[in-house]
């Protein structure tokens, strides 16, 4: 018996979901999920958050609450406090199957509707970075040390880990000596480093690419096309030694984007007051159990470099 | 002015009939609830639901099919012997032959029923060779009938010709009776449109040494019971579409001792019993003629929406109401979701083709499916697939049957007597389990599988029917 | 000795299941004798053993059924019936079960449900009458959610019920609570002496959530659709539906609520209520309440929802009536709030107002009052033309936007089931420099979503950062119409609503006074 006859038999009233989630907010990646051209299935379903994978394995899309922030590759849905994912009978592997244009069914019993969405925008996206301010990153390396947090990092930001420590130091020191064997040995040893689906070491990694892609930025538009440079090149070596759905955020911090909060928090430091960046770095650091911090080292690294060794703007 | 309003306050149980969220919050605050799973009747079709409401309620239409129905259930076909089609089929003339399903030209036919055309006609002698064949069909010196309008059935191509050996089943309630050729048995064989020398040698065979002993030995028998055979092998694993092992068994253990006593050379008597035994779907020409003399007497009554006919031809999907006289509703039939044989695939199938699906119209088939559950290894899906299949079928008929019974379904009757009206109104179509014919002459069968009619003949018969009747 | 024989033709059943059924009945109470079978010889035998004869039992055959009972008494015979029928009704029905075990049928024809039942039908407009019918042939009385019903189906299905003795309520009748059980969007109301017939959704609910609040209950409320009082209609399922309160013993106050019906009918709807013995309150929303009316008999006339709940409870019980907002707390609200509330540059008003309602006669009862007030309110449900919204998804000056409007709801559930498809265009309303007030309804109850709140909250906590973040000031209101025994749990949701940083009431009039206050603040910097 043919898989659309047994569906087509179980399909409950008119197509009837049991239920219809309002996206809020939506960022610009989600066109290719949304006009069908391309196909994505569920890859993984948590309490509060749920990854969508295409085809080929290496793009995602991530549906998160209101209250979790967008991206350029995230959608945030109305969802209540209590509200899960896990209540919906939502499976990896099942399609998302987008219809008119405007909504996507998952499974048969949730459609998400994009009808109303706002679109996200980027605030990196149009931002020059000027000078950093001392107070800013004073305020971010405060709210870093003052997180209690299983991550291995937290160590390395107060020093009582001198491994890690030296082991981020050898980032910094590769790179600024261009010496690109020093710089992929260092990343392969964080690359994939520590538990979950988005490993710590990757974190910190993100994080850094992400700064380094922002004053990148700026450097191109001051007339170098290198695009791709020592540190890119070391990182997307190392990808494959981490998760897809790690590598592709990854990815995604190498071309400037992330998470709403990232971005946020590094919008912040650069271009904004003491307070705001306080705020900002309270949001990041609350993402996920480690996750969120580990970025924060990244960017807190990358610009505390950038201000004293021009590091970002280097290899 | 104001009326009084009856049975108030309400009983407490509550039917829901579209969201689901309703019927949760009423069952949450402690009410009996009934939940339907509602679907738009008539495939949402508007002018189909006023075509239904004017049918809504009228005791005439619900009076005749109790007639049609009466008509059906009170049928008792029996085998009663062999002829030869010429003489015995009503309205056979000379250069005719009938074949499969509704009305078709030469120029429309699909390849299974031109290879049969071909092979019939080398069969009668009126062409030395298949190009010649194929000429003597295209040139109009053949006429080509539906079997249905000659109280005929025929599987798959269903080509008859005037001198091939037919069974006879008289229905002894009413008088009436129906015909069907003999099974050649699987492979190679004319009603898959192979007609290769050893196709028309073995039916040359049948007419000259299977037919005469088995007619004889029917005659001794005094004539075989069908009805009971078929309704003891629902209880042994068939519904005799797809499946009549058991069938076959039975009606072996009814007709063997008589003949024996035929009186013809054992050898003969042998290869006929050993040709038998060797088919397991030599029952299914006996339960089709048996199913058409049921439904033949059920049909012709004025206002009943009864179904009496669903054929195939091979292109077109043709269904007939008793109500609605001898027109035909057609719509182009249709592909069946199958199994395959090893080394086939969809693109070598033909669309549904046969008139077997009059053993669905008679209640049998996939109608029966729940008590041949063996058979989804032939055709595909699972045990509950074949339950469920047989349960859905109770919403698009007029009543459980008497004979026929499904042990799974504590032997509840099988669904019987297909009601145009329901089959509109829920948009559910009747199941069909067929064979699945190779969509070139000669190469037979590849598969078997599910397919049901197109949905137009339905929609065509209940507008028709609606504007004669409303 | 009473006897009785009933034949069922072409029903057949197994005979298993009908001797164990016949042996059950013979266990009943009163029941001396009972034979359920198939109409075989042997049984027909059986039956003129029993007593039993006549042609009626020469013609049938073994594919009919029949039911022979001997039994004391008449009443002991119909519940025998009774159970046979229900058992055999259930077999037939023994259909498929859903995901949580519940079976479900494929359509109302399997349903073994009996007569006086209630059929809750919210299945697409145009099916809607068809099924509806259906039920009335059943001897069910209908519950009817659907919209996008024609007037001539509605008028067809109601004159039916009228015909058969059975209330038609709908169609798009959002609410109901027959006998305690809440039908569509419906809250938990305590037994108590009030009776409703309503034409509105959610005024219902409004008026329920008053009642609940003021300690009272109810025996019906009884839904009409918005259009039974058209002179189309003329008010057939309101007639009926008062006169089953009138004649209902624990009804002491009836109530009518509806938009201003058309006049033959008023008068007709008036005079049934003077005829009746009880007392009745009667709001036609959007007319002033007083005594006004055909004299001041047993109708008294309510301005708003909250006042019609308030004098119906105050009827009801023996002590007056109290509003559950007084002025003089409105205008203490409005003083505080004011505080927060900053001038936009070069004007002397405090933004301005952007309301989002799920609950369509809550959105029209807000424009009535601020109309009252002088205030001006676009709408994509304005009665004045030149307050229609050309585009429902574009606010210009002050807005209120019915989002349980066709526009919105086309292919998506109502803002009562999904409160979070109105969380884009609550934020883009946030986003607006020029708006100072952002005001949307919380309705909870059985059949809505299960934590509105929660959903809304999330979008508060959102609109207050963007407000922060442009340093403007924004008041963000919430009416929360429920009672204290709605699932969703009415002191939670106040408080959910309340930490994200909204203002809070339970009476949309007084929300609507409270608006209409700050719009009229000058500005004092």
């Amino acid at each position: 018996m043919s898989h659309s006859m047994t569906r087509a038999l179980d399909r409950g009233p008119a197509g009837g979901a049991r239920r219809h989630l309002g996206a809020v907010k939506a960022g610009r990646r989600f066109c290719g999920l949304l006009s069908g051209s391309r196909r994505y299935r569920i890859h993984s379903v948590f309490a509060r958050a749920l990854n969508l994978c295409d085809e080929d394995g290496r793009e995602f899309l991530t549906l998160l609450p209101l209250s979790r922030g967008c991206g350029a590759t995230y959608a945030t849905l109305a969802l209540a406090p209590e509200e899960s994912f896990l209540d919906f009978e939502l499976v990896p592997g099942l399609e998302a199957e987008a219809r008119d244009g405007t909504r996507v069914q998952l499974g048969l019993e949730v459609v998400v509707d994009f009808s109303s969405a706002l679109t996200w925008e980027s605030r990196l996206s149009t931002m020059a970075p000027g000078q950093l301010s001392e107070a800013n990153l004073l305020v971010l390396r405060r709210a870093l040390l003052e997180t209690s947090t299983a991550s291995p990092f937290r160590g390395a930001v107060d020093g009582s880990d001198s491994g890690l420590a030296a082991l981020l130091d050898a980032l910094r020191a590769a790179v600024l000596a261009a010496d690109g064997t020093r710089l992929g040995a260092a990343l392969a040893s964080l690359v994939g480093f520590g538990p979950g689906l988005t490993p710590s070491g990757d974190d910190v990694v993100v994080g850094m690419s992400l700064a380094r892609a922002v004053f990148g930025r700026a450097r191109r538009a001051g007339g170098r096309r290198d695009g791709g440079g020592l540190w890119e090149a070391g990182v997307r070596g190392v990808l494959a030694r981490t998760h897809a759905l790690s590598a592709f955020f990854i990815e995604e911090a190498l071309a400037g984007r992330s998470h709403e909060f990232v971005e946020d928090a590094l919008g912040c430091l650069l271009a904004d007051g003491p307070q705001e960046t306080g705020l900002a770095a309270g949001r990041l650091i609350g993402v996920g159990a480690t996750s969120g911090f580990d970025i924060g080292v990244g960017l807190y690294l990358a610009a505390e470099w950038q201000r004293r060794y021009a590091w970002c703007s280097s290899g | 002015m104001v009326a009084t309003v009856k049975n108030w306050p309400p009983t407490g149980a509550v039917v829901n009939l579209g969201s689901s969220v309703f019927a949760r919050s009423m069952r949450d605050q402690g009410a009996n609830v009934y939940e339907v799973e509602w679907r738009p009747p008539a495939r949402g079709r508007l002018e189909l639901i006023r075509a239904l409401d004017a049918l809504e309620g009228r005791e005439d239409i619900d009076e005749a099919n109790r007639v049609a129905l009466e008509r059906y259930s009170s049928a008792q076909p029996v085998l009663v012997g062999i002829g030869r089609a010429r003489d015995v089929v009503p309205g056979f003339r000379d250069r005719m032959l009938l074949h499969a399903g509704p009305p078709i030209t030469w120029e429309r036919m699909s390849g299974p029923l031109r290879g049969a055309v071909i092979g019939a006609i080398m069969y009668e002698g009126w062409a030395g060779s298949a190009e010649e064949a194929e000429k003597v069909a295209a040139g109009g010196e053949v006429a080509f009938s539906p079997c249905h309008e000659h109280s005929a059935v025929g599987p798959m191509a269903g080509v008859v010709s005037p001198s091939m050996p037919v069974f006879i089943i008289e229905n002894r309630a009413a008088g009436n009776r129906s015909y069907c050729t003999l099974n050649e048995g699987l492979g190679k064989v004319l009603r898959y449109g192979a007609y290769s020398p050893e196709v028309l040698e073995r039916l040359r065979w049948m007419a000259d040494v299977l037919a005469p002993v088995l007619a004889k030995g029917i005659e001794l028998s005094g004539g075989i019971d069908l009805k009971s055979i078929i309704a003891q092998a629902l209880h042994m694993g068939d519904e005799v579409h797809n499946r009549n092992r058991a069938a076959t068994s039975l009606f072996i253990r009814a007709i063997a001792p008589y003949v024996i006593d035929t009186g013809y050379p054992l050898s003969d008597i042998r290869r006929v019993l050993e040709f038998i035994n060797g088919n397991d779907h030599f029952f299914l020409n006996l339960s089709m003629p048996a199913a058409k003399a049921m439904l033949e007497a059920a049909h012709g009554i004025s206002k009943s929406t009864m179904v009496t006919v669903m054929s195939r031809n091979g292109t077109d999907f043709g269904i007939k109401v008793s109500g609605l006289g001898d027109r035909w509703f057609t719509g182009p039939a249709q592909k069946v979701k199958g199994l395959y044989f090893p080394g086939f695939g969809g693109d070598d199938a033909n669309p549904d083709i046969g008139d077997s699906s009059i053993t669905e119209t008679a209640g049998l088939g996939g109608f029966a499916m729940a008590a041949a559950i063996p058979i989804v290894q032939f055709v595909g899906g699972t045990p509950e697939d074949a339950v469920g299949f047989s349960r859905r079928m109770y919403s698009i008929t007029l009543s459980e049957n008497r004979f026929f019974s499904i042990p799974v379904l504590g032997f509840r009757g099988t669904p019987t007597g297909i009601d145009i009206r329901k089959v509109v109104e829920t948009g559910i179509l009747p199941q069909i389990n067929t064979g699945i014919a190779h969509k070139d002459p000669g190469i037979g069968q590849v598969g078997a599988g599910l397919v049901t009619p197109p949905w137009e003949c339905f929609e065509k018969a209940l507008l028709a029917f609606a504007e004669r009747y409303a | 000795m009473f006897k009785r024989l009933t034949i069922r033709k072409n029903a057949y059943y197994d005979s298993v299941a009908l001797m164990s059924l016949a042996q059950e009945v013979q266990k009943l109470p009163g029941i001396t004798d009972a034979l359920v079978g198939m109409a075989t010889d042997l049984n027909k035998d059986s039956a003129r053993a029993m007593g039993f004869g006549g042609p009626e039992l020469e013609e049938v055959g073994p594919g009919d059924l029949i039911i022979a009972l001997l039994g004391d008494d008449a009443k002991s015979l119909d519940g025998a019936e009774k159970l046979v029928v229900a058992r055999l009704e259930k077999k037939a029905g023994a259909g498929k079960q859903d995901a949580r075990g519940h079976a479900t049928y494929s359509s109302l024809a399997e349903v073994p449900i009996g007569e006086g039942g209630i059929a809750a039908i919210s299945v697409p407009g145009p099916y809607a009458a068809r099924e509806a019918k259906a039920a009335l042939r059943r001897g069910l009385h209908v519950f009817l959610f659907s919209d996008n019903v024609s007037l001539e189906d509605e008028l067809a299905v109601k004159e039916m019920g009228r015909r058969e003795g059975l209330l038609v309520m709908g169609p798009d009748c959002g609410t109901a609570v027959i006998g305690g059980l809440g039908l569509g969007f419906a809250n938990k109301v305590r037994p108590g002496r009030i009776g409703i017939v309503a034409a509105s959704g959610t005024g219902l609910q409004q008026v329920l959530a008053v009642i609940d609040r003021l300690g009272e209950g109810i025996t019906h409320a009884i839904g009409t659709g918005g259009r039974d009082l058209r002179r189309e209609i003329g008010g057939i399922t309101t007639l009926m539906g008062l006169d089953v309160l009138e004649r209902d013993e624990s009804t002491k106050v009836k109530m009518v609520i509806s938009k201003p019906p058309h006049d033959d009918v008023r008068r007709r709807v008036i005079v049934a209520l003077e005829e009746g013995r009880k007392p009745a309150v009667v709001c036609f929303m959007g007319e002033e309440g007083g005594l006004s009316g055909v004299g001041a008999g047993k109708v008294r006339f309510a301005g708003s929802l909250e006042e019609a709940a308030v004098k119906a409870c105050s009827l009801a019980g023996e002590g007056g009536s109290r509003e559950i907002y007084p002025q003089e707390q409105i205008e203490a609200m409005a003083c505080e709030l004011a505080a927060g509330l900053a001038c936009r540059a070069g004007t002397a008003s405090p933004g301005y107002l952007r309301g989002l309602y799920g609950g369509g006669t809550l959105c029209e009862e807000t424009m009535a009052v601020l109309a009252r007030a002088g205030i001006d309110v676009y709408s994509n449900v304005a009665w004045r033309p030149e307050l229609f919204l050309e585009d429902p998804e574009t606010s210009q000056a002050h807005t209120c936007i019915d989002m349980g409007d066709d526009y919105f709801t086309r292919g998506r559930p109502h803002p009562m089931l999904e409160p979070g498809l109105r969380v884009p265009r609550y934020l883009r309303e946030a986003r607006d420099p020029d708006v100072g007030i952002l005001l949307f309804d919380v309705v909870l109850g059985y059949g809505c979503h299960p934590d509105p709140a929660g959903v809304m909250a999330e979008a508060v906590r959102e609109a207050a950062e963007i407000a922060r973040r442009g340093r403007r000031k924004l008041v963000q209101i919430a009416v929360l119409v429920g009672t204290s025994g709605d699932p969703q749990g009415l002191a939670r949701q106040e408080k959910v609503l309340r930490d994200a940083g909204a203002t809070v009431l339970s009476s949309n009039q007084a929300a609507a006074k409270l608006v209409a206050l700050l719009l009229k603040l000058e500005c004092k910097q």
